[in-house]
């Protein structure tokens, strides 16, 4: 296997992968997220409009600020890629999901830089291996997939993250890439505010295989080692592409970067259910929280294959700690990647379970995690298939680590396609799919998403003019169905009223994370059920008819 | 020391079985309906066992369709408190393949047709049993509005759309039902209740009955303002409660302009319990009770 064709057949499951998840976009209902950020990526592929076009204008201050006030307390990157998207497949996709193809793209993005990691660290034949089960046990990830098709910032700080860790990487060995890493630290810090955190994990990584590398200043008791050369445009290049890409930040700097930084350390309470118990504000949930939902959300046999990848890894990983110099090249390279793996998994899920801010929906916030999780998953794979061949007779040497790793992609997309556009409602067997989860007390859907099926029932059964209100959380579909009556998916005469008084249908969406929902339901459960959605045993909305 | 053909086999075993596992949750089908039969064997139960001041939780697995056979049964699918389980005793309707979490053990379980179960806890808080409680128990009739106070001039038992009773003649503002406010800076549930200038919004508490010998009836009151009710209204008027019982005052809630939960606590007999709420100004008094008879042991 030559280094050619393994790219070759990477980028064949790389277009594949696109192509899989073009496919979900019609499938995934609107998000509450999706009307803060959709806007604003249309109002700032405007300003990007203007500017290509070399007019002056837009580089005054009311010009800036009139573009880039909507969503001003997140950056901008992916926002520019919303836009862009919602004005190059508007019309063949309507005004959310042609924003929403921006989100494919980074997710995508993710897919190849896996690859990429994988290629460069393992080798040609080694590498394919562990990328091509790691690609598609994160293409079979049932949250991942459902955050790669809303267009908010979750996914693509996911990719941008990956992309500035990947560069920095690849510089311990090409210089190119340090300048590369730093235009690219940048522009993940652009994305959201998980994208600046990769400093830490990096630092760790950059220290400790370079341990006993004392610099040539380095005298006395301590001896420091050598810092990478790719700190520095991390440090320098990166904060300057950051500003440069934010002009919202350009006329008031300080003061704005105040509030950027001061928005998420006193982020507004997010009701979390966790274990029967509503947590809606400092400290919002048990440190816990995250790993848990990590441990219940993610197919079982991804984790199992990630942990057995670390537990077979671990003397490649020992090497690089323990004698960072010694062993050769290859054996450095495949060190390096699960080490930095590792660490970036780590860093990624303890920023949210550490940093006391809301753990909205569980697994939402840490997405940075999963294609880490997925890379050491394809290498768990790897090596258990080349214990195999020592340990084994054949043809058991091939068929049984196949087998396995077989089953954990199949199981993987089975709860992916058992929980199609409901996959935020999906948990794996560990919480006894979402049937135990409720009943242990986890909430069995978050974002308020607009399903698509409840549209098109709507559009078939409800009554002329009908006036729809839904319980407990009725104003964030306000947002979202003003899109699909724009985009023509929903019917025009059809409104969602903010006055439960004056609807003739009352849809409960069952959020127990909502203090009133208890009452809302006893209530409300006196009326004719028209239909009711129920996933796994578990009612996620019901339609009732209140007049 | 596992041979390395053991640690493969137990390795891709594990993996095999977990997957296995989770195709399992993927491929299984949902379960069955609970049958309008069965949720009304479980109502008549639930009514034959049930006491003043039960709580009843059902599982936040049933269906609107399945829970219409609950009728009016006062349940709800939200996971009783440390304090509700310590003082009050639980009733819970659960599905039998896929039970609440993090209840304890019961006192006693008992089938109810072939799907449901329902769990009895006893309360573990050394023998408070709470016999009434407004937020779980309002029903129609129990609010009244007096103007001028004293004068009876209407009985809330309209069925408002929103839940509740709104009180004929009055503002729409004036009615009866729980609500949830913000007080104290938490999402709490309590039981509406709006002063009025010029008059008073009065609960009548149905009578608890006398408490056994070596135990007294204590009335448990909590009266407080929307923060931003407070906040928002800085030279907002208090809200005055106060308790009757047989013709004589049992004592007086302020509720002053301030953020948080106000308390009081008075012995109370065997008839009927008034609460009776006024303010000189109503303007943004969106004040909320909770209020409880409970039985304990008398030192």
């Amino acid at each position: 296997m030559t280094m050619r064709r393994a790219g070759w057949l990477a980028a064949g499951l790389v277009a594949l992968y696109l192509v899989l998840q073009l496919a979900g976009l019609k499938q995934v209902g609107l998000t509450d997220d999706d009307d803060f950020y959709i806007p604003a990526g249309i109002e700032y592929a405007k300003w990007l409009g203007r500017v290509v076009r070399f007019d002056r204008g837009a580089f005054t201050q009311q010009a800036i600020e009139a573009a880039f006030s909507p969503n001003h307390e997140h950056p901008p990157l992916a926002k520019y890629v919303f836009g862009v998207c919602h004005f190059a497949f508007g019309a063949w996709l309507g005004p959310t999901d042609s924003a929403r193809v921006g989100t494919v793209l980074f997710s995508t993005l993710t897919a190849a830089l896996l690859m990429v990691l994988a290629l460069f660290h393992l080798g040609p034949r080694r590498g394919l291996f562990a990328g091509v089960v790691g690609v598609l046990l994160l293409l079979a990830l049932p949250r991942f997939y459902f955050h790669s098709h809303a267009a908010t910032l979750d996914v693509p700080v996911a990719a941008m993250y990956l992309l500035a860790a990947t560069c920095a990487l690849l510089a311990e060995r090409r210089g190119w890439a340090a300048w590369v890493a730093g235009v690219t630290f940048g522009l993940a810090s652009a994305t959201k505010l998980n994208g600046p955190f990769l400093i830490a994990p990096y630092l760790v990584f950059a220290l400790v295989v370079r341990r006993g590398t004392g610099g040539p200043r380095a005298r006395g008791l301590v001896s420091l080692p050598r810092l990478p050369f790719a700190l520095f445009p991390m440090a320098v290049v990166g904060p300057l592409v950051f500003l440069a890409l934010w002009p919202w930040m350009w006329f008031d700097l300080f003061p704005r970067v105040g509030q950027y930084v001061g928005f998420h350390l006193h982020h507004y309470g997010i009701y979390f259910l966790y274990f029967g118990t509503i947590y809606d504000k400092d400290p919002f949930a048990p440190w816990h929280a995250p790993f848990t939902m990590a441990a219940i959300t993610v197919p079982v046999a991804t984790s199992l294959l990630a942990a057995f990848g670390l537990w077979l890894g671990r003397t490649a990983i020992w090497s690089r700690i323990a004698r960072p110099t010694a062993y050769g090249e290859g054996y450095r390279r495949e060190g390096d990647l699960l080490l930095y793996s590792v660490l970036n998994a780590a860093v990624a899920i303890l920023v949210v379970a550490l940093s006391g801010g809301p753990k909205y929906g569980g697994a939402k916030l840490f997405m940075p995690f999963f294609p880490f999780w997925c890379l050491l998953a394809g290498y768990g794979a790897l090596r258990l298939y080349e214990a195999a061949q020592e340990a084994l007779p054949r043809p058991w040497a091939r068929v049984v680590p196949i087998t396995a790793t077989a089953l954990a992609v199949v199981a993987s997309a089975g709860l992916q396609l058992r929980f199609g556009g409901y996959a935020l409602s999906e948990y794996n067997a560990l919480a006894g799919g979402l049937r135990g989860a409720t009943a242990t007390g986890f909430e069995r859907q978050y974002y308020d998403i607009a399903f698509r099926d409840l549209v098109a029932w709507l559009n078939e059964h409800a009554p002329k003019n009908a006036r729809v209100h839904f319980l407990p959380n009725n104003w964030e579909y306000v947002r979202t169905y003003k899109w699909y009556r724009q985009g023509g998916e929903l019917r025009d005469d059809i409104q969602v009223t903010q006055a439960p008084g004056q609807a003739q249908l009352i849809i409960v969406t069952h959020e127990r994370r909502f203090a009133r929902y208890g009452n809302d339901l006893l209530q409300h459960r006196k009326y004719e059920v028209l239909e009711e959605k129920v996933v796994d045993s578990v009612p996620i909305w019901s339609v009732l008819k209140v007049r | 020391m596992m041979s390395a053909r053991a640690v493969v086999l137990a390795l891709s075993g594990l993996v095999a079985a977990g997957a296995l596992l989770d195709l399992r949750v993927a491929l299984r089908s949902d379960l069955a309906p609970i049958s309008a039969d069965d949720m009304a064997a479980a109502k008549a139960r639930i009514e034959a066992v049930q006491q003043p001041g039960d709580v009843i939780v059902h599982s936040p697995l049933f269906s609107v369709r399945e829970l219409q056979g609950l009728g009016d049964l006062p349940a709800r699918p939200d996971r009783p408190t440390a304090g509700v389980m310590a003082t009050r005793r639980v009733l819970v309707l659960d599905r039998a393949e896929a039970q609440m979490y993090g209840l304890g053990r019961p006192e006693s379980e008992e089938a109810v047709g072939e799907h449901l179960v329902l769990k009895t806890y006893a309360p573990q808080g050394g023998g408070v049993l709470a016999v009434f409680d407004l937020l779980t128990q309002l029903g129609s009739g129990m609010m009244s509005v007096e103007r001028p106070v004293g004068h009876r001039t209407s009985v809330c038992t309209q069925p408002r759309a929103e839940g509740g009773w709104a009180c004929p003649g009055e503002a729409e503002w004036l009615y009866a039902a729980p609500r949830s406010l913000r007080v104290g800076g938490q999402d709490a549930q309590c039981v509406w209740a709006h002063p009025t200038t010029g008059g008073a919004v009065v609960f009548t508490l149905p009578a608890p009955g006398a408490a056994p010998e070596g135990r007294k009836l204590v009335l448990k009151l909590q009266a407080g303002l929307n923060d931003d009710a407070v906040t928002g209204t800085p030279d907002g008027a208090p809200v005055f409660v106060a308790v009757e019982q047989a013709g004589k005052d049992l004592g007086r809630l302020e509720v002053p302009n301030q953020v948080g939960w106000h308390r009081l606590e008075v012995p109370v007999g065997p008839e009927q319990v008034t609460l009776r709420i006024t303010t000189p100004r109503d303007g943004r008094r969106h004040h909320c009770i909770n209020a409880q008879i409970v039985e304990e042991v008398a030192k």
